[in-house]
């Protein structure tokens, strides 16, 4: 077993994530791969992915590995599962300091999440129960559209006013989108329509949870522009970027954790 | 038991061919047993694995002994089984026969039987009439929930009170089908010491949901189907759309004397109720709690409302106000408010001895459903002895326990084996709740008056009085206070989503909660229906809460995430 090297592994309901970190906190890998059926297979293979290039690292060959996310507990190989909302706070604490709220949108959750001066949560919020305002919802809308979820999510920037998406349920909401499209409404309006209603809703989860600046957002969906625009507009002021890809704040901050804990293990 | 076997046994008692063809299958499965293939068969199996498979499968494939082999042998039963016994463990060998002790009296009280013949077949009618009876038997299996895990004084605690609950409700029960003519239906929240006092019995119109789901979780899915279906909008609260259900259903014992209900809790309350005074047509007495009932006026006007209901209760039933009997019965309402403030001061101690269930479930029983009970006295003596006894030898309940909590919003009455569950799985105890708590007065017993002022000063300050028809403040303020005076780790706010007017409160709560660097855990469910929000689903947010803001570690990491049909 490398005593060089820890994991963390997020495994998502649409995308496993992997982060591998040395125990300096370099990062040395990262892969995002598209989620399986069985979580076991998904983080199997985001841990291959991240591994290439790192000559002579197995999987079976971290000093500590941690599983987050939805099926972390079908991670039968991690050293120790823990809660994505906590990890997702060490993530975004560990790349930003600054950094006080986090709206995360995963592929079937939003969460809103405060943190403290250690990383640790102080409060969260969250929406497991319902597809509106997650990443499903946004792929169901580019459907709609028949776009890509990178097209779909800069055509709200294009629009020249925003058309009220008012189902805040995503089935009704498709078909309410359908309508505006059969009626011949300028698709980039409706887009922005669309991103204003997920931004009130992220914008809810937030205030349910605190707002404290700086505010950060995570997840797939933090790579969508058009939310992010729409979300500043409601919160009327700048969302804070990250410099490390959004989409890996999970795997880091389990890889954080990991590192912490072998760390421990090792001056112990 | 499922509807369809009950109906099955109450038919096989009316009909004598299903009778027969009952008895005959149990007598070819018990010929079966008997036989000598079948014996030489089980004595190969204890000494050759090979055999012993061999007969599980051929009992397995069976018609007569599949189901009661698949309950037995099934690789998943097996697995449930072992993981039971090892958590329903009760500590030590005295704890052990203290349970098996208390388990017997349950089953004895559940299976008390009238004296006469004619009241025995009474009763037995009274069953088939209305199946829901059967599930009282169940209320053995509600003990367990309570007491799983559970050893030494609290283990006792809990026991005694579920006992004497049962007790109660076979009583009321006794009232209703044997005694009709002196029983009046009453809805929980109402004064039941005028009752008393009147020497009139009463049935608590709730018994067959509200108070059942307690012994059988899933008993009151119907009811709430089928007052949806009659029309009544399906997000209304279903606490109080419970028992309208049970009316339109048929399955509500009326007594044909008198109907005493209130406003209580809240508007749903009062429409619900609209709906069962019209579809059993008895004459009916609503008795109001006012609004901000905080002012002498306001409670002037209920101690008024309280002689209407005594005058509609004379002129309708017959029976007379007894105020001498009234005394006696404020003066044991005195005593058990003594000795509850004695539980509750108990509890701010560093070693809490009665949390929980223990804490909520006899309040909740002899003060709010059948208040002013005489054997409540010596019931919450011996709480109170156990209580003391725990307190001197520093005896917590919740053993380990790790997490003091405040219970906000009413228990989870449809999830009984919520409690268990939170103190094995976390070693979280609830150390005073909002149902619990409320200013505790003493019943001035020298005049009509003065008692009717002091039950109504006590009956507005109740569960679900003091919360839902007065200010905000005594929503507010009273957790601010048990805050400061039982100095919890957190609040648990069990956020029934059928109640508008807590999840505005909610809000209010969070906001004082983060001033005041209060965690509160809030679990977004339904009190009553499982279907809304399953019990994973409850567990699963509190698990998220501990982890994620107490940062805490499991005390069992195997009931983390478990299948609730192997939780009983």
């Amino acid at each position: 077993m490398s005593t060089t090297y820890v994991c963390g592994c997020d495994v998502g309901s649409t995308y496993g994530k992997a982060v591998i970190m040395d125990l300096n906190g370099k990062i040395v890998g990262s892969s995002i791969v598209r989620s399986k059926i069985d979580p076991e297979e998904t983080s199997k293979l985001a841990i291959a992915e991240a591994t290439k290039g790192i000559d002579g690292l197995s999987m079976n060959d971290f000093a500590y590995l941690v599983g987050t996310g939805y099926g972390r507990n079908r991670v039968p190989f991690a050293n120790e599962n823990i809660s994505e909302i906590s990890c997702h706070a060490m993530g975004v604490h560990i790349t930003n300091p600054a950094i006080k709220t986090i709206v995360d949108i995963g592929g079937q959750d939003l969460k809103g999440i405060t943190i403290d001066e250690n990383g640790s949560v102080k409060h969260f919020a969250m929406n497991d129960k319902c597809a509106a305002g997650t990443g499903r919802f946004f792929e169901g809308m580019a459907r709609a559209f028949e776009v890509d979820l990178q097209e779909f999510s800069d055509m709200s920037l294009k629009a020249k006013e925003i058309l009220p998406i008012t189902s805040q349920c995503s089935v009704f909401a498709e078909t309410e989108v359908i309508s505006m499209v059969a009626q011949k409404k300028n698709p980039n309006d409706i887009a922005a329509g669309i991103q204003a209603s997920v931004a009130k809703r992220c914008f809810t989860m937030l205030k349910s949870a605190g707002i404290e600046r700086e505010v950060t957002m995570t997840g797939g969906c933090a790579k969508n522009k058009g939310l992010k625009n729409a979300l500043e507009k409601i919160l009327k002021f700048e969302i804070t970027e990250l410099s490390t890809d959004p989409q890996l704040m999970g795997a880091l901050g389990a890889c954080e954790f990991a590192r912490k804990k072998a760390l421990v293990a090792k001056a112990g | 038991m499922s509807d369809i076997t009950k109906g099955m046994l109450a038919q096989a008692i009316l009909n004598d061919s299903i009778k027969n063809m009952m008895m005959e299958q149990t007598k070819a499965g018990m010929a079966k047993f008997k036989s000598p293939e079948f014996k030489a068969a089980c004595m190969k199996a204890v000494a050759d694995p090979a055999a012993r498979e061999a007969l599980i499968k051929q009992l397995m494939a069976d018609p007569l002994t599949a189901p009661v082999a698949f309950k037995l042998f099934s690789p998943e039963a097996q697995a449930a089984m072992k993981a039971q016994s090892k958590k329903k463990s009760k500590g030590n060998a005295k704890d052990q026969w203290v349970d098996f002790k208390y388990w017997l009296k349950c089953w004895k009280t559940c299976m008390h039987q009238p004296e006469s013949k004619e009241d025995k077949a009474k009763m037995k009618q009274a069953q088939m009439d209305f199946p829901w009876m059967i599930d009282l038997m169940k209320t053995v299996s509600m003990g367990k929930r309570y007491t799983e895990g559970r050893t030494g004084i609290a283990l006792q605690m809990s026991w005694k009170a579920i006992i004497h609950q049962a007790a109660a409700t076979i009583e009321q029960l006794n009232n209703v089908f044997l005694d009709p003519e002196n029983t009046v239906l009453a809805q929980i929240m109402v004064p039941t010491q005028i009752y008393k006092a009147m020497d009139l019995h009463h049935f608590c119109a709730e018994t067959p949901a509200n108070i059942l789901i307690m012994m059988d979780q899933h008993c009151h899915e119907k009811y709430i189907d089928e007052v949806v279906n009659h029309g009544l909008p399906d997000d209304t609260c279903n606490y109080a759309s419970q028992t309208p259900g049970v009316v339109l259903a048929g399955h509500l014992p009326n007594p044909g004397t008198a109907l005493i209900c209130s406003n209580l809790p809240c508007e749903a309350g009062f429409s619900s109720y609209a709906i069962v005074e019209r579809e059993l047509g008895i004459p009916t007495y609503r008795l109001d709690v006012p609004y901000n009932f905080k002012t002498e006026e306001d409670r002037a006007a209920y101690v008024k409302d309280m002689f209407g209901m005594i005058a509609f209760l004379e002129e309708t039933t017959g029976h007379k106000m007894d105020w001498d009997k009234l005394r006696k019965v404020c003066e044991d309402t005195n005593k058990l408010g003594e000795i509850e403030l004695e539980r509750w001061e108990m509890n701010r101690s560093e070693n809490p001895p009665v949390c929980n269930d223990m804490l909520w479930f006899p309040h909740l029983c002899f003060f709010s459903m059948d208040a002013g009970r005489a054997d409540a006295v010596p019931l919450f003596e011996d709480l109170q002895k156990l209580g003391r006894r725990a307190y001197m030898k520093k005896e917590c309940s919740v053993k380990p326990m790790k997490y003091r909590a405040i219970l906000w919003n009413p228990p989870t009455f449809g999830y009984t084996y919520f409690w268990s569950w939170m103190e094995r799985c976390w070693g979280i105890g609830v150390v005073q709740d909002m149902e619990t708590y409320g200013p505790v007065n003493v019943i001035d017993t020298t005049s009509p008056e003065s008692m009717l002022e002091g039950l109504a000063l006590q009956w507005c300050n109740a569960a679900m009085s003091r919360h839902t028809r007065g200010p905000a403040e005594n929503w507010m303020g009273d957790v601010a206070k048990l805050t400061e005076m039982y100095r919890p780790d957190f609040i648990l706010n069990l956020n029934h989503m059928g109640c508008r007017s807590s999840l505005g409160l909610t809000g209010a709560m969070k906001e004082w909660a983060n001033e005041n660097d209060m965690p509160v855990c809030i679990v977004d469910y339904s009190m009553y229906d499982s279907r809304v929000v399953s019990r994973q689903g409850i567990r699963d947010q509190i698990n998220n809460f501990m982890m994620n803001i107490m940062h805490a570690e499991p005390l069992d990491p195997s009931l983390l995430v478990f299948d609730d049909d192997n939780a009983w």
